[in-house]
């Protein structure tokens, strides 16, 4: 069994805004092992970023409310840290892309200064070292041309190669742990597949985990090890790819995966999940998916559901997996894949 | 850049060629007759044609303006009707002290400004960034001359601190000390106005700042606040500031000649004032054209500022 580097146990944030208080996040329970990718997918809104970045220590003070749980990283809380152990965290041992390259950079600092920077805060070395370092870093990440480009400001690159500085930025400290929130969301599709494959590489290269958040689950099926999905600031399934992506249990896992587009549904248009997320002003009682769920049984809009285990590594919170739900057909695309599914398995055991 | 600065300085100087003709226009077409000024009140109609040949007023306006510019460009300032003196020598005796009070004034007012509108951006909405705008609110709507008074009644009748005016105490050459001591009353007065508007401005474009990515990007990386604010936060914060220095130039020639008038200050503030009661065309001529050349040249300073500021501006680039 491999270890666990970060465990985030019960975790709640809310916001407080002028219209009252917004629970973004009710209670999310993920682990993280060393050198796997978890996939966090969900909808916008539904609480990815803002749990990770409560993880980074990002989120503001002045209207966040941290209302309760833990972030372990080998063992150490982090919600219990001061500002300056946590500066010694951030960076250091975990580190972050964003969703944006063409704004996440200083415009006015060279390249060179910006991957430096985060070498000298963490490492007992000269500024000339950390140049050097910064320069291989740029390498690393597959510009060409470094000494020149650790001199160029980020408008002169283009927004791939913005992303790829980013990462070198991220990476600069070697981190144990890699927040990647949206990292390719903003680049085309092509430069999107050379930005994914770069990061599988370092990540190797490096030994970190990493945390990537996405809502893209085409992405998510070439990059992660394991997914977990979350909707209205809660974790409603989570498993390894093939569990998540061949034997969903949750009805919003179905309706993610049915309005994927494969070669398969191209015939018969693709599916939408109706109706829209809940105001997490007010949070729902019972399963917050249920107004927008064909197969909600009575007991969810009263009472929200219990985590079923479904193998040793997938689990989902839904009433239909108790034992005394009625069964249900999912939709045939999850059908299709279940199929799948299961001969997958047949083959494993023939093997 | 080079190519962008020297058509700069041609279309500047084509600006100041029309600024002469119709600051020219304008003083000439001012009522009062400098002539009457200079002989005895009855003096005869022949005394008073004597007087405007003397003067070179008996011509046309255009052949005057004409004569005007070619003395100009070779150099010639002309000659000052009350005093007799070549405008030249006259302006090179108070340009110093204007210049001395300007840019002081615009130092200390960058000095309070910067860091404070910085600290209130930071500490937003906290009491003492209340206090920082709210004194900054007062500053913008105290007019200068009145903010003189108040301080010349304060700190010079009352509490005999500072002088009530002048460069130097009366009967002394003046020592750097003495200087000094006679400076910080008007350049406290010109300032205030000038730094607190520049407060305002240091504060919102700071707090713009913070919501930029790549703050976030900064604190990510685990740097120190004071980093994080400094580094990435003020210098960026800064370039659009730089636009408003530019404007604040043509603000303080005119904010200098009530303050040097209400001071006593021995500069060009006090020989407009001086100059426009007597009438005395060719020395406004050139005080007029030296603050077009400092304004158009603050302007020209702004564009330079601004691409070594910021690297995306930079103009023709390798």
């Amino acid at each position: 069994m491999r270890k666990k580097i970060l465990e985030v146990k019960n975790l709640e944030i809310s916001f407080q805004t002028y219209a009252g208080e917004v629970h973004a996040v009710r209670g999310v329970n993920f682990d993280l092992y060393e050198g796997e990718t978890l996939a966090i997918v969900g909808e916008s809104g539904s609480g990815k970023s803002v749990s990770t970045q409560a993880v980074m220590g990002l989120l503001g003070k002045k209207n966040t409310h941290i209302k309760g749980g833990e972030i372990l990283y080998q063992g150490q809380d982090l919600l219990k840290l001061n500002e300056d152990d946590m500066q010694k965290v951030r960076g250091k041992e975990i580190a972050t892309i964003f969703q944006d390259p063409m704004t996440s950079l200083n415009p006015t600092m060279t390249v060179g200064r910006q991957i430096a920077e985060s070498i000298i805060q963490h490492q007992v070395v000269s500024w000339g070292e950390a140049l050097e370092q910064a320069e291989e870093m740029l390498g690393m990440v597959g510009v060409k041309n470094t000494k020149s480009r650790m001199n160029h400001y980020p408008h002169q690159f283009s927004g791939g190669m913005r992303q790829r500085v980013m990462i070198a930025i991220a990476l600069a400290c070697k981190p144990k742990i890699l927040i990647a929130d949206e990292p390719t969301t903003a680049l085309d599709v092509t430069i999107q597949a050379q930005i994914l494959e770069l990061m599988n590489e370092l990540k190797t290269k490096i030994n970190t985990s990493i945390i990537f958040i996405t809502h893209d689950l085409g992405v998510v099926a070439n990059m992660a090890d394991r997914v977990a999905v979350m909707y209205a600031g809660k974790l409603v399934e989570w498993g390894t790819v093939d569990e998540l992506f061949y034997n969903p249990q949750h009805p919003y896992t179905w309706g993610l995966l049915a309005s994927m587009p494969t070669l398969e549904n191209l015939e018969h248009g693709l599916y939408t999940i109706p109706g829209s997320p809940p105001n997490l002003l007010h949070p729902p009682v019972g399963d917050a998916f249920a107004p927008r769920n064909a197969y909600a049984l009575e007991i969810d809009f009263k009472k929200e559901p219990e985590v079923f285990p479904v193998s040793k590594t997938h689990f989902a919170a839904t009433w239909l997996l108790h034992a005394e739900a009625p069964k249900v057909t999912p939709p045939a695309e999850i059908q299709r894949r279940r199929e799948m599914f299961d001969k997958k398995l047949m083959r494993r055991e023939q093997v | 850049m080079k190519k962008y600065l020297v058509k700069r300085f041609l279309v500047g100087m084509i600006v100041l060629l029309l600024i002469t003709f119709l600051s020219f226009l304008i003083i000439n077409f001012s009522p009062g007759d400098p002539a009457t000024l200079y002989v005895s009140s009855d003096a005869t109609e022949a005394q008073l044609e004597q007087t405007r040949e003397n003067l070179g007023l008996n011509k046309p306006l255009l052949i005057r303006y004409g004569h005007w510019l070619k003395n100009f460009i070779q150099g010639d300032l002309g000659i000052s009707f009350a005093t007799r003196q070549p405008v030249s020598n006259m302006l090179l005796e108070r340009v110093g002290p204007t210049f001395l009070l300007m840019g002081t004034s615009l130092i200390v007012a960058y000095l309070i400004a910067i860091p404070l509108g910085v600290y209130s951006a930071v500490k937003q909405k906290s009491w003492v960034d209340y206090l920082i705008t709210g004194t900054s609110f007062l500053g913008v709507s105290i007019p200068n001359f009145f903010l003189g008074l108040i301080f010349i009644y304060v700190f010079a009748v009352q509490l005999e601190w500072f002088p009530t005016g002048g460069m130097h105490d009366l009967g002394s050459e003046g020592g750097f000390l003495e200087r000094v001591h006679h400076l910080i009353l008007p350049v406290l007065v010109i300032a205030t106005t000038i730094s607190a508007n520049m407060i305002r401005y240091v504060r919102s474009s700071m707090i713009e700042i913070f919501g930029e990515n790549y703050l976030r990007t900064a604190k990510a990386k685990g740097l120190k606040p004071q980093n994080i604010i400094f580094r990435h936060g003020v210098r960026n914060a800064l370039i659009p500031i730089i636009t408003i220095v530019g404007t604040d130039i043509p603000k303080l020639i005119g904010g200098a000649i009530v303050t040097e008038q209400i001071f006593q200050w021995p500069g060009l503030g006090a020989l407009t004032i001086s100059s426009i009661q007597a009438r005395d065309y060719n020395v406004l001529m050139a005080i007029t054209l030296l603050s077009a050349i400092a304004v158009l040249f603050a302007n020209m300073l702004t564009d330079v500022f601004y691409a070594a500021a910021d690297p995306r501006i930079r103009l023709n680039e390798n």
